[in-house]
């Protein structure tokens, strides 16, 4: 006993190690793993219906011998707001919600005739929650939503993330997070710009993806060659429904991402809707939704963004020197994008210069395709023109967008606060409504082209 | 003291030795002079007794006196001339004592021979490329192999018994114009003091050179090597010889040494520094890894990558163990297989592993008593544990209790315990030199054969850790 | 009694790890809310003020080499003064603990624990921090020592992450002058870390061209500080109000990164360190200055009447981590005007006349 004292006045660390021993020691020796305590959450979906939220979770309760697509599902929980949903979700699982794994949130269109934000505001403040998770937006129930993309990840293996991923570095070129979203509505401009994926009834036929495609036009020009777009409908096919073995089953996996690119996407599998991917995004102000934009809406907006390369432009009816009747189309290899803000007496002007590197992907002249002729290193001055226009129309049509939904979704007003911040306040004062601001300014676009 | 005959001074030694039966004694009468000869047969040679001195004195024709016989008739080498008070202990160390009859003293020659090995490469720090030589239990081939590296006059051997019954020879050594007297003066006042009935191994004096004696953490260092025991005397340390030991201590000791490995130096020091790293790392995991896997298991699930979590908590689910149990029951049985291997003969050794992988591996995780996970992340830190031998017993400790603080406080837990740790070694100041130098405090002209070692030829000076004397190494 | 001094290497680090903590969590959210990016300016100001007292110190150390702050005191203002500026440094000491243990709780609360571990937190945390101090100045700064690069490492993956998510540059100089100095002032008992460089003024080992390592590894500190304010700023702009994380936001904010893994727990780990370090320093300050007033006393006892009023405090005085920030932003600015601000001028004017003399030594000569 002496001893033992001694060696405990020698070294008092061993107290603290007995107290940890004796009090937490059993206490954690009984203690289940966390994972077993908590549903974990990757999904959140937020529906509203007769004022009531109904909060959807795609929660995965580990079981064994399953997998761990056999062991998600998608539970549900009501009530007045957030708070007591997620509460009410909480007691149907049985187990604490594990937030901290979430990756996406989607929300139903509907919710966002509303102001989103204080909604979404109850989430940034969950601390577990990351502000990174995805957030987009669907036309049908949330809920129905994770249903299809659990279907869609058990079919054919594709993240409903990393869906959205594609889509944030393809076609969005701009990210579609809550973080995202609180960025832009706390801005100036309260404008914010989040993913679209929409819901759709499965027809049970393979036409029913090709008329999207037909119809969701716009989306053709997006994107990669053709062949590979084409090839990435086929592996959509193979892999969508495994029924319609007619279809070549190839590619799957660069199938699919390609199929998300071109708009006709996968999707499906034995529930009755599907998630289809066109490219869309919706315009949000004040967090409330003003305009839902077609993928080629999207491009305009992006023209003035340099990361948005990867488009393609096609010029018909070119006749010159080289061509005959050819149509050609552009890829967009690199961008080079400088903006400027200046005030010519008391009125604000916006120029931006663009420097575009194109690489022309395929060529048809009468009829037949027509290899790229590397000869013709220069792009011949009427194509250039007909590109420049094509380029000049994308960039009214988005002012004229912009400027009706009073969306400053380019960073105008951004861009003026940091070069010419006492003028352009003056300028705001000047109006009558400030938010109008757009529409008295004066746009100018520079364009160059390159061959690249 | 009135002049006893032989017999009765041979009875007297017999019983000096309690009628020991391995007491040999003979009389050899040679006209009217009588030779005994008393000498414990078990620890001497009968060849070269009856060689070296029966037959050369029952076959001369001189008179035999203390002089004929130490100048001309025995032909051994070490002869010594000694009391009678000394008889017993140079029997004891192996010589044979002659007496003369009328003679006050003796006669003393060292035919001491014991059953010995012949140096071996030892198990726990073999090479690819390099000496493969090892200490042996006999002190005196022990002493050999360090003369044979450091033929130098300033290497020097000091000599003690200790041990009461054992009188174990110790030998402490070091290179006169490096090593710091003080440290040597220190080492020898302590071993001076050790008052015990016998010292069967070094590690047996271990207890008594630490300066902080109930340490967890081994404040002196081991060989088994003469080749590492040299170079640590180049660097100004002590090294204590023990004899009947393979292993030889050397004072002072940093913590950095058992990172550093023979191999190390006859090899690519680029391929040396890389493979520190991996013995840091490994070392590190094998201490913190099973409490790190239980604390996220148990508190951390947010910590934990989607993809792993979605696996440790499909294998974990609907085991009968919580993961703490599962932890402590597969750490267990880990050690018992460990335990066990040791000590079972190789065959049967081998069995024990097959046996053992394959309750581990397959059965346990198959019957659903333990998870996969559990398993291998206590079999990655019991492997790492073997990187570095020498420390495994003191590491084995580290992760029973981290598993604790794993499992209990979580990862504060284990945060908390390695800042804990690190100011404990911190402390260790033994001998005057920081335990875990050179980084800690950093030592600039070290860091030279720290993690990354440099080239042999960039190391002009020796280490500043130790207070050695003479700096340079290299001109 | 052991030799406790430290190097000039060692004291720096003290003074980089010293830094950290408050400031790499909650500060920049907090100041954001009043003066938008420009907190990075007021961050630069106070940061300043820290670099006033540690060439203070460095003047009071050319002055008296190898003196207590205690003998310094009692000489220039005698021993009732320096007592009482002792119990100033504890009670500041004491507060800054108090400040970084919340921070720290509500940090592990949220993001590691994600549950109350109220017992759990004290026991992890106390003993340690105490065990640091009883061992010493020398052996906990060669902890820190040890630790030293790693942990800047964990800071600088951050930053390296954060720096590809970079979004243009933050908005600057939005905000009016007095709004600038209210926040300096609201926030000014988040700095004066490097007060506790004056209790271990006898400690700190300074050899010859010595003070240029540790201004380096002050710079070094400081540097890596306002890089995060930077970054942190430039990556949320608009939203940084809502980020109570600084450091592990940053991380945490890389979509692309995240998808291997959970990136943030390299800030985590790193944040515990820090933490652990940073209370070590205070509580060793506090035990410091305790031992300075009542001199009969040692520093076991002192750092047992710490854990007791630590614990009272915690419990009673402010219960809730809110309380804490009230405190901070309410009657402790005041208090550490006369901590951080008082005392370093009035021990400047203690080092002065050394100087004046020297003049006048060169000038009759």
């Amino acid at each position: 006993m002496k001893k033992i004292i001694k060696r405990i006045k020698n070294n008092p660390m061993l107290i603290v190690f007995f107290v940890i021993l004796l009090l937490f020691a059993p206490a954690a020796l009984f203690a289940p793993g966390e994972s077993m305590d908590r549903a974990v959450v990757t999904a959140i979906g937020i529906d509203k219906q007769d004022d009531e939220y109904i909060i959807s979770l795609l929660t995965f309760i580990p079981t064994p011998n399953q997998t761990y697509l056999e062991t998600n599902s998608v539970v549900n929980g009501k009530g007045d707001n957030m708070a007591e949903a997620l509460y009410n979700a909480e007691l149907t699982l049985g187990r604490k919600l594990g937030l901290s794994h979430v990756k996406t949130a989607v929300v139903n269109e509907e919710l966002l005739k509303e102001d989103i934000s204080k909604d979404l505001s109850y989430l940034s403040h969950i601390s577990a929650l990351s502000e990174n998770t995805v957030f987009i937006c669907t036309n049908d129930k949330a809920q129905d939503f994770l249903n299809s993309a659990q279907s869609l990840e058990k079919d054919i293996g594709l993240k409903l993330e990393d869906l959205v991923d594609f889509n944030v570095t393809n076609i969005y070129v701009t990210d579609t997070t809550l973080e995202a979203f609180f960025k832009g509505y706390y801005s100036n401009t309260r404008s914010a710009i989040i993913g679209f994926l929409s819901l759709e009834e499965n027809c049970g036929q393979v036409g029913c993806a090709q008329d999207k495609d037909d119809g969701g036009e716009s989306t053709d020009e997006n994107g990669e060659a053709e062949g590979e777009t084409e090839g990435g409908k086929d592996g959509v096919g193979g892999a969508s429904e495994t029924g319609y073995s007619s279809s070549t089953p190839s590619s799957g996996g660069s199938g699919s991402s390609s199929g998300g690119q071109s708009g006709g996407t996968e999707e499906k599998g034995t529930g009755e809707k599907r998630i289809l991917n066109l490219g869309e995004v919706i315009l949000l102000k004040d967090g409330r939704k003003v305009a839902k934009l077609s993928t080629k809406q999207l491009q305009g907006i992006n023209i003035t963004n340099d990361r948005a390369i990867g488009r393609s432009i096609t010029v018909a009816g070119v006749s010159n020197e080289f061509y005959n009747d050819a149509t050609l189309t552009y890829v967009i290899r690199n961008k080079r994008v400088t903006t400027k803000t200046k005030f010519n007496n008391g009125i604000p002007i916006y120029s931006a210069d663009i420097v575009l590197g194109l690489e022309l992907v395929e060529g048809k002249e009468n009829g037949r395709s027509i290899k790229s002729n590397t000869e013709i290193s220069e792009i011949p001055h009427d194509v250039y023109l007909k590109i420049e226009e094509q380029i000049r129309q994308d960039y009214s049509d988005t002012l004229r967008l912009i400027r009706d939904h009073k969306t400053d979704v380019i960073g105008v007003m951004e861009k003026f606060e940091r070069e010419n911040k006492k003028n352009f306040r003056k300028f705001l004062d000047s109006l009558d409504d400030p938010d109008d601001y757009l529409n008295f300014i004066i746009f100018e676009l520079i364009v160059d082209i390159q061959s690249d | 003291m009135p002049f006893l005959s032989i017999e009765k001074q041979i009875e007297k030694i017999k019983n000096d030795f309690h009628q020991t039966s391995d007491l040999a004694t003979r009389i050899l009468s040679k006209g009217n002079m009588k030779v005994g000869f008393v000498y414990l047969k078990s620890i001497t040679s009968n060849e070269i007794f009856g060689d070296l001195l029966f037959r050369p004195m029952s076959t001369t024709g001189k008179s035999i006196t203390l002089q004929t016989l130490q100048e001309s008739i025995i032909k051994a080498n070490d002869i010594l001339e000694i009391s009678k008070t000394e008889i017993v202990d140079n029997i004891i160390k192996g010589g044979v004592i002659i007496l003369l009859e009328g003679e006050e003293k003796a006669l003393s020659v060292d035919i001491l021979n014991y059953p010995t090995r012949a140096p071996q490469e030892p198990p726990t720090s073999p090479v690819i490329m390099g000496p493969r030589e090892g200490f042996t239990e006999d002190l005196k081939t022990n002493l050999s192999l360090m003369r044979r590296r450091l033929a130098s006059k300033d290497l020097v051997m000091k000599q003690l018994n200790i041990g009461q019954y054992s009188g174990t020879k110790v030998v402490i050594s070091y290179v006169h114009g490096i090593a710091d007297e003080k440290i040597v003066d220190k080492i020898e006042n302590k071993l001076k003091k050790i008052k015990i009935d016998g010292v069967m191994d070094s590690y047996y004096l271990v207890g008594f050179l630490q300066e902080h004696e109930n340490s967890v953490f081994r404040q002196v260092g081991m060989a088994e090597k003469p080749d590492i025991v040299a170079s640590k005397l180049l660097e100004g340390k002590v090294a204590i010889i023990v004899d009947n030991s393979p292993i030889v201590l050397t004072i002072p000791f940093i913590l950095f040494e058992d990172l550093q490995n023979s191999n190390d130096y006859y090899t690519n020091h680029h391929y040396t520094s890389f493979i520190r790293i991996i013995r840091l790392i490994g070392i590190m995991m094998a201490i913190i890894a099973s409490g790190l896997y239980l604390a996220l298991q148990l508190y951390h699930y947010n910590a934990l990558p989607l993809n792993f979590l979605i696996t440790i908590a499909d294998t974990t689910q609907g085991l009968p163990f919580t993961p703490f149990l599962e932890l402590i029951f597969i750490f267990f049985l880990f050690q018992i297989l460990y335990e066990v291997s040791l000590r079972l003969p190789s065959y049967l050794g081998l069995a024990t592993s097959v046996v053992g992988a394959l309750i581990l591996g397959d059965t346990g995780v198959k019957a659903g008593l333990i998870s996969p996970p559990g398993v291998i992340i206590v079999a990655v830190s019991k492997i790492a544990l073997y990187l570095i031998p020498s420390q495994s017993s003191q590491v084995t400790i580290l992760q029973i209790i981290f598993i604790i603080l794993g499992g209990s406080l979580g990862m504060l837990g284990i945060m908390g315990g390695l800042v804990y740790f690190t100011n404990y070694l911190n402390g260790l100041d033994s001998y005057g030199v920081p335990y875990l130098a050179p980084y800690s405090p950093r030592i600039k002209n070290d860091l030279q054969d720290g993690i990354f070692k440099e080239n042999i030829s960039d190391i002009h000076t020796r280490p500043e850790t130790f207070n050695n004397k003479n700096k340079v190494r290299l001109k | 009694m052991k030799d406790s001094t430290i190097n000039a290497r060692q004291a720096g680090m003290l003074c980089v790890m010293t830094l950290f903590a408050n400031k790499i969590f909650l500060l920049p959210s907090l100041m954001y809310e009043n003066v938008k990016a420009d907190a990075f300016f007021v961050m630069i100001f106070l940061f300043a003020m820290e670099l006033f007292v540690f060439s203070v110190f460095l003047l009071l150390k050319s002055k008296y080499p190898d003196k207590t702050l205690n003998f310094i005191l009692e000489k220039h203002l005698g021993r009732v003064i320096a007592r009482i500026i002792y119990i100033l440094f504890m009670v500041f000491f004491l507060f800054k603990m108090l400040l970084t243990y919340s921070v720290c709780y509500v940090y592990l609360k949220q993001l590691v624990y994600q549950n109350e571990f109220t017992l759990l937190a004290l026991v992890a945390i106390l003993p340690v921090v105490n065990h640091a101090v009883i061992c010493g100045l020398r052996t906990f700064s060669r902890t820190v020592e040890l630790y030293f690069f790693v942990l800047m490492a964990g800071i600088f993956i951050c930053l390296a992450v954060g720096l590809v998510n970079m979004q243009g540059m933050p908005f600057f100089f939005n905000s009016s002058a007095s709004s600038f100095f209210s926040t300096s002032f609201k926030h000014i008992f988040s700095f004066g870390d490097y007060l506790f460089l004056f209790l271990i003024i006898d400690k700190v080992k300074i050899k010859e061209n010595e003070t240029k390592t540790m201004f380096r590894f002050i710079l070094l500190g400081i540097a890596s500080i306002l890089c995060i304010f930077f970054i942190f700023f430039s990556i949320f702009q608009i939203t940084a109000f809502m980020h109570n994380n600084a450091l592990t936001d940053i991380i945490s904010v890389s979509t692309r990164l995240n998808t291997l893994g959970r990136l943030d727990v390299i800030a985590m780990v790193t944040i515990m360190f820090l933490c652990y370090f940073q209370m070590s320093i205070f509580l060793f300050s506090f035990s410091e200055a305790f031992c300075n007033v009542f001199h009969k006393l040692n520093r076991a006892y002192s750092v047992c009447v710490f854990d007791v009023v630590f614990l009272l405090s915690y419990f009673v005085l402010i219960g809730r981590y809110e309380n804490m920030l009230i405190y901070t932003q309410g009657w402790l600015p005041y208090y550490s005007i006369a901590t951080n601000i008082v005392i370093p001028i009035v021990l400047f004017f203690i080092s002065l006349p050394k100087m004046r003399k020297e003049v006048i030594y060169e000038k009759n000569y």
